[in-house]
């Protein structure tokens, strides 16, 4: 709704240098388009600040949408976000009627499938049953790892479906409204051929560890000795 | 049979089921006479994953957070059978073990191969394992179970297919009855490797 508040918490370790903070972002920008307040701040630097962790539940709780953008890790969020929707969680007990507040949320992986997002999709909407938000619905995304940590406006004819489907979800959660099944699966095509993606990747593996002189020892096992003990 | 246990119960006192769990699981293993290292994950000092894949690339296969996470990098790639227990959180794990499973990708390779039609990391320290992952609710609720039972499902694929036993421990659970279910998992049937 106009002037309604709409708090992007980005839960990527990376921060501002996240796929997270770039697709987050992005629907932020959408949303205040669409009239809405914008507030933004991330998870990790509030993690051994207690100042910054305050504020960061104060403004869970004064907003009207709260959207969480995060990387998949091990098919899940990553431990401190889960860590904080726990916190969430017990301060908001036996919430009764009607939620006041409503949750969405982008969960991206470098898997070039989408459905390795599908748990942790599940495991937000019921985070938000439990605490007492209106579930909007989670945008989800394979090949995270083509757009990197760059505006998503940015990163090119590859994003053109994320872009427009971000658009669209923007339209939806500013009117209150849950994500539609059929946004959510333009969001989440691929931005490429699975395979030119996969081999991109491999190389960009090996680039990576020629640049740290590593090269050599990609398939380093250095608990090995473990093994025979 | 080399074991390792991820023993996920949150802080003493917050969750007596999954710590009368881990009682039960550390009894059977004793039982079987296996060699179990057990990491009680809630009194560790495990920072979180950073995300910048030095473990893939700068230093392949260690992680260059040095902390406890290191013995259980080292116990995992030895093990045959891997144990997870968690208190089930909306449907998933705990922070208690998600933090040591966010810092077990150093027993993964970086590239890319295909399993069961989808894209996966192959292992660094390929074995036969089998997985055996516990979760415990207050109180029934099918909703997060279900959930539970297919993120488990889920990470079995990305740990090199392994197979997986998936046991949840509901309401007010006596560890004689703890110690009855797991005799009759399969995971602890001494299943030939």
């Amino acid at each position: 709704m106009k002037g309604d508040k709409v708090l992007l918490l980005v839960g990527s370790p990376r921060g501002m240098a996240s796929t997270s903070n770039s697709l987050g972002e992005h629907l932020l920008l959408k949303l205040e388009e669409n009239g809405m307040a914008i507030k933004k701040l991330l998870l990790y630097p509030a993690l051994a600040d207690e100042k910054k962790m305050a504020e960061l539940l104060a403004a869970i709780e004064a907003c009207h949408l709260l959207v969480i953008a995060f990387p998949l890790y091990v098919d899940h969020l990553p431990a401190p976000l889960i860590d904080l929707l726990r916190q969430v969680a017990e301060r908001r007990p036996a919430r009764q009627g009607e939620a006041r507040q409503s949750l969405a949320a982008i969960v991206n992986c470098g898997f070039p499938e989408t459905r390795h997002c599908r748990p942790a999709g599940e495991i937000m909407r019921l985070f938000a049953v439990q605490a007492g938000f209106r579930f909007l619905g989670c945008l989800a995304l394979g090949m995270g790892g083509a757009i990197g940590n760059r505006p998503l406006a940015k990163a090119g004819f590859i994003v053109r479906h994320q872009l427009k489907g971000l658009g669209q979800a923007a339209g939806f959660l500013a009117a209150g409204k849950e994500i539609p099944v059929a946004v959510i699966e333009l969001a989440g095509k691929p931005m490429m051929p699975r395979w030119f993606y996969n081999w991109v990747a491999d190389r960009g593996w090996k680039s990576a560890a020629k640049k740290h002189g590593s090269s050599g020892r990609l398939l380093d096992a250095p608990y090995a000795g473990e093994q025979q003990s | 049979m080399k074991a390792v246990f991820f023993k996920g119960s949150p802080p003493a006192g917050r969750d007596p089921l999954s710590n009368r769990a881990a009682a039960a699981v550390m009894a059977k293993a004793k039982a079987l006479d296996w060699e179990m290292k057990a990491f009680p994950l809630a009194a560790m000092d495990i920072q979180p994953c950073r995300g910048c894949f030095s473990c893939w690339v700068k230093s392949p296969g260690r992680c260059i957070i040095h902390d406890d996470e290191e013995q259980i990098l080292a116990a995992t790639a030895a093990s045959d059978r891997v144990i997870w227990l968690t208190p089930v959180t909306f449907g998933g794990y705990a922070p208690e073990l998600k933090k040591a499973l966010d810092r077990i990708i150093p027993i993964l390779l970086p590239f890319f191969t295909r399993v069961r039609g989808e894209t996966h990391h192959p292992l660094r320290y390929p074995r036969p394992r089998r997985l055996l992952a516990i979760g415990t609710l207050r109180q029934d609720d099918a909703e997060s179970e279900g959930a539970f039972r297919r993120l488990v499902g889920r990470n079995a694929l990305n740990m090199g297919d392994v197979e997986v036993d998936t046991l949840v421990f509901s309401g007010d659970v006596a560890l004689a009855e703890m110690e009855k279910q797991l005799a009759d998992e399969p995971f602890f049937r001494g299943v030939a490797l």
